[in-house]
C-alpha cells in the first residue's frame, strides 16, 4: 500500500472513531436537550440570582 | 488552463457565490418582511442568524469556521518541519468540535448569548467578563492575522509570485473586508454550505491528481524520504516523544481552546436549537477533520518536489511550496476549483473571526457606554470594528509568523477560560476563583514562553497549553474548593424553569 493510501486510510479511520463515539456518547449520556427543562421559553434577560432570591431560593452555593 | 485563467476563475467563483448568496438571501428576507410586516432585523440577527440555523448549515458553518488557513497552509508548512504527523493538528480540530457539539455549544446556546464575554459576564459579572474580552480579542484577532496571510499565500500562488505575499494579504484582506461587512452569519452559513461541496470535489479530484503528480510515484517518494535519512517524516503516529509534543499538544490546546473561543462557538449560539447542535457532528467532524490529511499531502509533496529539484522557483519555501504545487503541478480544473474553494473557506474564517472581534467590542465595551443604542448603530460599530481589525491584521500579516506556532499560543491564553466555564456552569460561580486562576493559568504562559525556565527544567519539549491547562485544573479546583461562590449557573437556570412551570412531564 503507498504512502498516501496508508495515511487516508489510519486518518479517516482516526476521524471516524472519533465523529461516531463522539455522537455514541452523546447519545449515550446527553437525554436533556431542552425538552424537559424548556430553557428556549425563559427570558433570556432574566438575572438568575435576582429571580431565585426574589422567590426564597437559596442563591449561594 | 494559463494562471490567469485560474485567477479569474476563482475571483469568479467568490463573486457568484457570496454575492448570489447576499443576493437571494436579501430578496428572501425582504419579501418575508413585507408579507409579515416583520420588524427590522437587529444585531443579534446579524451575529447570530436569528438563531434558526438547521444542522447541515451549522456542521458546515461549524467545520468551516475553524477552518482555514491554519488547516490549509499551516499544515502545509509545518509538514515541512514535523512530517507526516502533521496530519495530527487536522485530527485535533475534530476534538473541540466533538467538545462543541455535546457540551458548550449547546450550554453557550442554552444561555442564549451572542458572544463569549456575555456568556462570562452571566457566569462571574462584570470584572472577569472584561479580561476575558482583551484575551478574547488578542486570540481572534491573532487567527484573523494568520488568515490574512493564507489569503496572501494564495493571492501569491495564483499570480505565480508576481504578487508577494505581503501584497496578497492586502488583496485578500480588500476582498475579505467586503465580503464580512456586506454578510452576516446568516449569509455566511448559506456560502459555508456551497464551499464545502465544492472544496470536497476538488480535494477528491486532487486526490486522484496526487500520485500522478509525483515523479516516479508515491514509490520513489517514499525511496527519497527514507534514503535521505528522514524516514520519521513518512510516519503517521511518529515516535512516542514527538507524538507527545506535537500530537497530543495539540489536542489539548485546541480542545479547551476552540471548544470554548468566540469562533468556535459562534456558529452554535445561532442554532435553531441544542438537538440541531448535536447532530452537527455528523458533518462538522469529517468535513474539517479530513481536510487536513490531504493538505498535509499536498505539503509533503511540496517539500519531495522542492528538495529534489524537480520544483524550482525563486521564490519558493515552506510556507508556500504547497500553493506552488497546486497552481504549477495540478490540471488546470483541479487547481482553480481547489484555490477557489480555500479561498472561500479562509474567507470564511476570516469572516468568522473578524466579526468575532466586531461582537467582543460591540456587546461588551461599546453597549456599556451606550446601552440605548438602536440595533441599527449596533450593526454599524460591529462593521466599523471589523473593518479597524481587519485593517490592522493586513499589517500583522506582512511579518509572516509560523503559522501553527502563533495559534497554538494564542490557544495556551484561552485553555483557563474553558475550566473556568464548565466550574461556572456546574460546580460554582466565584468571581475569585476564577480570577485566581486566569492570574496564575496567564502567568505560567508568559513564564514559560519568555524565561529559560523549561529548558533549566528539561522540560523544552512540553508545550505551553500543558503548562497553561495543568495551572488551570489544578488552581481551579483549589480556588474553587476555598472560595464561596453563587449557585452553578446552569442548575440555577433549571430551578428558574421550575419555578416558572417551564418543566415538561
Amino acid at each position: 500500500m503507498s504512502w498516501f493510501a496508508s495515511l487516508m486510510l489510519q486518518g479517516i479511520a482516526v476521524i471516524a472513531v472519533l465523529t461516531i463515539g463522539g455522537e455514541l456518547l452523546g447519545s449515550a449520556f446527553i437525554r436533556d436537550y431542552g425538552e424537559k427543562w424548556r430553557y428556549d421559553d425563559v427570558d433570556p434577560s432574566i438575572d438568575i440570582d435576582e429571580y431565585l432570591a426574589s422567590h426564597g431560593q437559596a442563591g449561594k452555593k | 488552463m494559463s494562471s490567469t485563467l485560474i485567477l479569474i476563475v476563482v475571483l469568479l467563483y467568490e463573486v457568484v457565490s457570496i454575492g448570489g448568496v447576499a443576493l437571494y438571501l436579501t430578496l428572501k428576507e425582504r419579501k418575508a418582511r413585507k408579507a409579515a410586516a416583520e420588524h427590522p432585523a437587529d444585531n443579534d440577527d446579524f451575529l447570530t442568524a436569528g438563531r434558526t440555523m438547521s444542522w447541515p448549515v451549522l456542521g458546515c458553518s461549524l467545520a468551516l469556521g475553524v477552518l482555514g488557513t491554519v488547516k490549509i497552509f499551516g499544515i502545509m508548512e509545518q509538514a515541512w518541519n514535523v512530517g507526516t504527523l502533521v496530519a495530527w493538528f487536522s485530527i485535533a480540530t475534530v476534538f473541540p468540535l466533538v467538545a462543541i457539539s455535546l457540551g458548550t455549544g449547546r450550554w453557550a446556546r442554552r444561555m442564549k448569548v451572542a458572544s463569549m464575554p456575555e456568556l462570562l459576564y452571566k457566569l462571574f459579572g462584570d470584572k472577569i467578563r472584561v479580561v476575558c474580552c482583551g484575551v478574547l480579542a488578542m486570540q481572534t484577532f491573532i487567527t484573523l492575522s494568520l488568515e490574512t496571510q493564507g489569503l496572501g499565500i494564495i493571492f501569491n500562488a495564483l499570480t505565480r509570485g508576481t504578487l508577494s505575499i505581503t501584497q496578497g494579504a492586502i488583496v485578500g484582506g480588500i476582498i475579505g473586508i467586503a465580503y464580512v461587512i456586506v454578510a452576516g452569519m446568516k449569509e455566511m452559513g448559506a456560502v459555508n454550505v456551497i464551499n464545502s461541496v465544492v472544496m470536497y470535489i476538488a480535494l477528491i479530484a486532487a486526490a486522484l491528481c496526487l500520485g500522478g503528480i509525483v515523479p516516479g510515484g508515491w514509490d520513489s517518494f517514499t525511496e527519497y524520504f527514507v534514503s535521505s535519512g528522514q524516514a520519521q517524516a513518512l510516519s503517521f503516529w511518529g515516535t512516542p516523544s514527538t507524538f507527545f509534543a506535537f500530537a497530543i499538544n495539540n489536542i489539548l490546546a485546541l480542545t479547551f481552546a476552540q471548544g470554548i473561543s468566540q469562533m468556535g462557538l459562534q456558529p452554535a449560539m445561532a442554532a435553531k436549537d441544542e438537538r440541531h447542535i448535536k447532530k452537527a457532528l455528523w458533518l462538522s467532524g469529517p468535513i474539517n477533520g479530513v481536510f487536513g490529511l490531504l493538505t498535509m499531502a499536498i505539503g509533503m509533496v511540496g517539500k519531495y518536489m522542492v528538495e529534489t529539484g524537480q520544483m524550482e522557483l525563486s521564490t519558493v519555501n515552506a510556507k508556500n511550496a504547497g500553493a506552488m504545487l497546486m497552481v504549477e503541478y495540478l490540471p488546470g480544473w483541479v487547481t482553480a476549483l481547489l484555490l477557489a474553494a480555500f479561498l472561500g473557506a479562509i474567507l470564511s474564517t476570516f469572516a468568522v473571526t473578524s466579526l468575532g472581534c466586531g461582537a467582543l467590542f460591540t456587546n461588551n465595551i461599546w453597549i456599556a457606554k451606550y446601552p440605548n443604542a438602536t440595533p441599527k448603530q449596533r450593526t454599524r460599530v460591529t462593521q466599523v470594528i471589523i473593518l479597524i481589525v481587519s485593517v490592522i491584521s493586513i499589517i500583522m500579516a506582512s511579518f509572516l509568523p509560523n503559522i501553527i506556532n502563533g495559534v497554538n499560543w494564542s490557544f495556551a491564553w484561552v485553555a483557563p477560560i474553558f475550566f473556568n466555564c464548565i466550574f461556572g456552569m456546574f460546580w460554582k460561580r466565584s468571581a475569585k476563583a476564577a480570577g485566581i486562576t486566569f492570574a496564575l493559568a496567564w502567568i505560567a504562559t508568559l513564564v514559560w514562553t519568555f524565561t529559560p525556565l523549561p529548558a533549566m527544567l528539561g522540560l523544552k519539549g512540553v508545550g505551553v497549553a500543558y503548562i497553561s491547562i495543568g495551572v488551570s485544573v489544578v488552581v481551579g479546583l483549589i480556588a474553587n474548593a476555598a472560595l464561596p461562590g453563587k449557585i452553578a449557573y446552569m442548575k440555577g437556570l433549571r430551578k428558574v424553569c421550575e419555578l416558572e412551570g417551564l418543566v415538561s412531564k
